[in-house]
């Protein structure tokens, strides 16, 4: 695996796609999400030294993903489909401290297109600075994380644009030549004009990737989430009672559908297979689903389910 | 290395701020479901309020004080037996598996708006009771919604907004039983005195009950020796007549159930046919609760009502119950929704009653009204017409004239008294079927097509009157004024028409408040304009006339020169006496014939100046200070709705000054100086 372009693998995965359900469902933050944990897996073979050039090595991601609820409609009912296209660029960049330790910032820009939903799409930009430890070089030394996100994002929807926030902690451990395990436990934030799109959650992750190199990875990986989930649907008594605040929603063509946050915990799965393509390049298809339940439920109906899958296909390349 | 990090830094420095254009913060849009309902204020914001609320000196509504809620719940309720919900129902032996029990679910789409859950109750003792919980699942707003009614289906607490309750039981003197009006706060169960039903603040009870029950809103006593005040005796009741001093019987009844106006939940069990029963059984419990005619008795559903005494309400909304169930015997399990009375059918007047008095009247104006004098009760057109007789514009007044349904709902939107009530009038299609009427009768109530509206900006220089160059300065009022924050007074014309008038100046015209000063006399035309920021109101006259001496210099009328037109000039006391029997026992007593007319009004057995200052508190508790024209004082001996016509002295048709209307000069002009005592 290392050497190779993952595009999406798990960590990238549980940032953004993990927000499918955990966070508001417009988070569809690609592989410009690809964070710490990616670079961990190549730390050592990473370009982008500023010594060097820092503005060389600029890897692009084109994507297109499938979201069979994109409104993370309640028990499924009332569900809205959406595709969406994405084209982002990152630039890594590397700056070393010493022999066990370096900084890296990840920059990067980007936007999606959608299908039905206008929007929906957004243009948006990140910055991710991270701290990277690792004591050696030895096989089986983990290589420990601590990052920051600060993420800006302009919608069609008004209410979504805004602001995202992380901060976390992370570890990737070789546990074979052919197995890593990585693990993450990290706090989200969002400010956007809504209040119905603010939010905050505590994520706690772990993936394990099989290389079946030089053929790719095969990656899997389950993360909990307990914080603000945003859905859209009619103004339901149930919605209603769940909701901490709610508010009509400008993005979908219905205007008796309302958005609203409520505090729920997400149970995220993906899996998903990198295949390296050609000099610097990889195309990565992943499934992700995602479910959750809101921490209150209802006197009279119950506590309901939310569940959303998302099928993605990404093409990346490193110039 | 170095230029490296800088180059990098300021790169993300300059995305940065980039990004931080892209918003952040908050929508106004937002609605958080902890948010109290509010809604918007429309008209004159008047709602629920008595158009006579007892103005007290200091500008507060007596009747919208806590006050007036305590001082309710001591008379009906002394001894605070029922001060938590759950005593309430414990009293009234709800769950206990005794007498009859019913529950129906429905969404009080015209009037209040509520998802409500109404459990009824006939104990064995022919108690009745009504437990209402009101769900109102409209988080930031107020106003009907469906979710409401689901809320109240599925019993959803969170929107659980209020809880009030109406027991028809015999008083405190364990005599004759009345309506009693509760409100428990949801969560704690405790007794409220106020409650906000309406998204416009919080309003005492029984106030916000009680106003559109039939009820009455007499002033509170002076406080007693304990400091404590107490409801007005309201002599013509069935349960003071029978006590004295019981007092808590504000003459307010239970509503009916008007099916037609509800919205139903199509789950089953809660559609309408699944309730229809159960909301015919409650009918049938209302009906229980109003007073019969005894020569009005004549179907088994009226066995368990009781005898009405002459002088009460004599149960005229029985009539929509039962004919609304098909006539006597109730025969039709399914409440009619289109009921039009023969009477108004007689008079041409379908339009008229189905739009206008039907959903915006009815509710509140059948459960007014006595059996003496029940014009109030709109039963019939005539009835209704006779609010609206125009004064014309100037003297001899037309016999009756009145103008009341103009002022209330043209003028000073204080009807319709509820919120929803009043805005769905106002949006619909309606009031031009009222301005119809109104014009047909005299009134001005359009500007050009337009149906003049309340919320404009309306000047009020009260009523004409007669002043005395002895008494000095006048002081001018344009209190009375609606929505309006800043005033121009002028003089238009003196004695004989004289334009510019001479030998009277106006000081401060631009004021509320503004003083006229006449070295003649002879008739003054006075015009006001009151105006709400750039929106300025029609002109309004004021006619003054002016005699050299007036028999009591204005400023000098006290309250026992009031007594003296009450109990001696006015002969009122034909009626309103403690000997008055029948239908001729009215609601204030003004004395007993004799050298000393003064009662006994405390029950100290003693007739003293503290009876006197009870006296005074019921008779102010009879000026409208809001409408100084409409208060009962002025109108009922006047004869407009008075059982007993014209009282001596009280012809409001003619001019003032006139012998025929001295007493009412001689009243208003007490009222028009603050109704000193």
């Amino acid at each position: 695996m290392r050497g190779l372009l993952r595009v999406a693998p798990p960590a990238a995965s549980r940032i953004d796609r993990c927000a499918a359900v955990a966070m508001p469902p417009f988070r569809l933050s690609l592989v410009i999400a690809l964070l710490s944990p990616v670079l961990v897996a190549n730390a050592q073979s990473l370009p982008g030294d500023p010594s060097s050039n820092p503005f060389d090595d600029i890897r692009l991601d084109a994507a297109y993903t499938y979201d069979n609820n994109v409104n993370r409609a309640q028990n499924g009912q009332g569900r809205l489909a959406e595709q969406f296209f994405s084209l982002n660029a990152t630039k890594s960049m590397l700056f070393p401290i010493d022999a066990t330790s370096r900084v890296l910032l990840d920059i990067g820009v980007g936007g999606d297109l959608t299908r039905s939903f206008p929007k929906l799409g957004r243009l948006f930009g990140e910055i991710v600075p991270t701290f990277r430890y690792r004591k050696s070089a030895a096989f089986s030394s983990p290589t420990f994380d601590l990052f920051c996100r600060v993420a800006a994002d302009r919608f069609g929807s008004s209410q979504r644009s805004g602001y995202r926030y992380s901060i976390g902690v992370s570890i990737l451990q070789p546990v074979t030549d052919r197995i890593d395990v990585f693990g993450s436990l990290a706090q989200n934030w969002r400010n956007a004009n809504s209040r119905v799109f603010d939010g905050r959650d505590w994520s706690v992750q772990l993936s394990v990737d099989y290389s079946f190199a030089p053929h790719g990875t095969l990656y899997l990986s389950g993360e909990y989430r307990r914080g603000d989930v945003v859905s859209t649907g009619p103004e339901s008594l149930v919605n209603l009672d769940l909701a901490k605040v709610f508010v009509a929603d400008d993005a979908y063509t219905n205007p008796q559908l309302v958005s609203y946050r409520f505090e729920a915990n997400t149970v995220i799965g993906t899996l998903g297979y990198n295949l390296p393509l050609g000099q610097g390049g990889a195309l990565d298809l992943s499934w992700k689903i995602a479910r959750s339940t809101p921490t209150h439920g209802t006197s009279f109906a119950g506590t309901p389910h939310y569940v959303d899958n998302q099928f993605t296909l990404v093409y990346s390349k490193r110039f | 290395m170095t230029d490296a990090l800088v180059k990098v830094l300021l790169g993300s420095a300059l995305i940065g701020l980039m990004l931080s254009a892209c918003g952040g913060g908050g929508s106004g849009d937002d609605i958080s479901p902890d948010d109290p309902p509010v809604s918007k204020p429309t008209g004159s914001d008047k709602f629920l309020l008595f158009p006579n609320p007892n103005v007290l000196p200091d500008g507060s509504l007596q009747t919208n004080s806590q006050a007036y809620a305590t001082a309710y719940y001591a008379a009906i309720d002394p001894a605070n037996a029922k001060d938590t919900l759950a005593k309430w129902k414990a009293a009234n032996g709800f769950d206990t598996g005794t007498g009859t029990q019913l529950t129906a679910v429905f969404g009080d789409k015209r009037d209040l708006g509520y998802g409500r859950r109404m459990t009824a109750r006939k104990s064995p003792d022919g108690t009745i009771a009504f437990l209402v919980e009101n769900y109102l699942a409209n988080p930031g707003g107020y106003g009907f919604s469906p979710l409401n009614l689901e809320a109240a289906v599925v019993e959803d607490k969170r929107w659980l907004i209020l809880v009030n309750a109406i027991e028809f039981s015999p008083g405190p003197s364990g005599k004759v039983s009345f309506a009693k009006f509760f409100n428990f706060n949801p969560s704690t169960g405790q007794r409220q005195l106020t409650a906000d039903i309406d998204g416009r603040g919080e309003k005492a009870m029984p106030n916000i009950c009680v106003s559109c029950h039939g009820g009455r809103a007499d002033a509170l006593t002076p406080p007693d020796a304990n400091g404590r005040q107490h409801l007005s005796l309201v002599q013509n009741s069935a349960a003071e007549h029978e006590k004295d001093f019981q007092r808590g019987d504000v003459q307010a009844h239970l509503a009916v159930f008007e099916v037609g106006s509800f919205e139903f939940s199509m789950r089953a069990g809660f559609a309408r046919p699944d309730q229809e029963a159960a909301l015919k059984a409650m009918n049938q419990m209302v009906l229980c609760t109003y007073p019969v005619v005894p020569s009005e008795r004549h179907s088994p559903e009226d066995d368990c009502r009781r005898d009405a005494i002459d002088s009460e309400w004599p149960g005229t909304a029985a009539t929509l119950i039962k004919q609304s169930y098909g006539g006597d015997g109730l025969p039709n399990p399914v409440f009619s929704d289109t009921l039009l009375p023969d009477d108004w059918i007689a008079n041409g007047q379908q339009s008229l009653y189905q739009n206008v008095v039907a959903p915006s009247c009815r509710g509140c104006h059948i459960l007014r009204g006595t059996r003496a004098q029940s014009d109030i009760d709109l039963t019939t057109f005539d009835k209704f017409q006779g609010y609206a007789v125009s004064p014309g514009n100037g003297y001899p007044r037309p016999p009756g004239f009145d103008e009341r349904i103009k002022a209330h709902v043209i003028d000073r939107g204080n009807m319709p008294l509820a919120k929803i009530v009043y805005d769905t009038f106002w949006r619909s299609s309606n009031p031009p079927i009222l301005a119809a009427f109104l014009e047909q009768r005299g009134f001005t109530v359009r500007s050009g097509t337009t149906v003049l509206q309340p919320g404009r900006p309306v000047a009020d220089p009260g009523p004409d009157r007669i002043i005395g160059l002895s008494d000095g300065p006048t002081r001018l009022s344009a209190e009375n004024s609606v929505l309006a924050d800043s005033y121009s007074w002028s003089i238009v014309s003196g004695p004989d028409g004289a334009t510019p008038p001479t030998g009277a100046t106006l000081a401060n015209p631009q004021s509320v408040n503004p003083t006229l000063t006449v070295t003649k006399a002879g008739t003054y035309v006075l015009q006001l304009v009151a105006s709400q920021g750039s929106t300025q109101s029609e002109p309004a006259t004021l006619r003054i006339f002016v005699r050299d001496a007036l028999p009591i210099r204005s400023p000098d009328i006290r309250f026992a020169d009031i007594k003296q037109v009450l109990q001696v000039k006015g002969g009122c006391l034909a009626c309103h006496t403690q000997s008055a029997q029948g239908s001729l026992r009215p609601p204030v007593f003004f004395g007993v014939s004799g050298a000393n007319p003064d009662l006994d009004r405390n029950g100290d057995g003693l007739v003293d100046a503290a009876d006197d200052a009870v006296f005074y508190a019921e008779i102010r508790g009879r000026i409208n200070f809001t409408d100084v024209g409409a208060s009962p004082l002025l109108r009922k001996p006047s004869g407009h709705h008075h059982d007993r016509s014209k009282v001596v002295g009280f012809d409001d048709s003619v001019q003032p000054g006139n012998a025929d209307r001295a007493n009412y000069d001689l009243v208003l002009n007490w009222i028009l100086n603050g109704a000193p005592q």
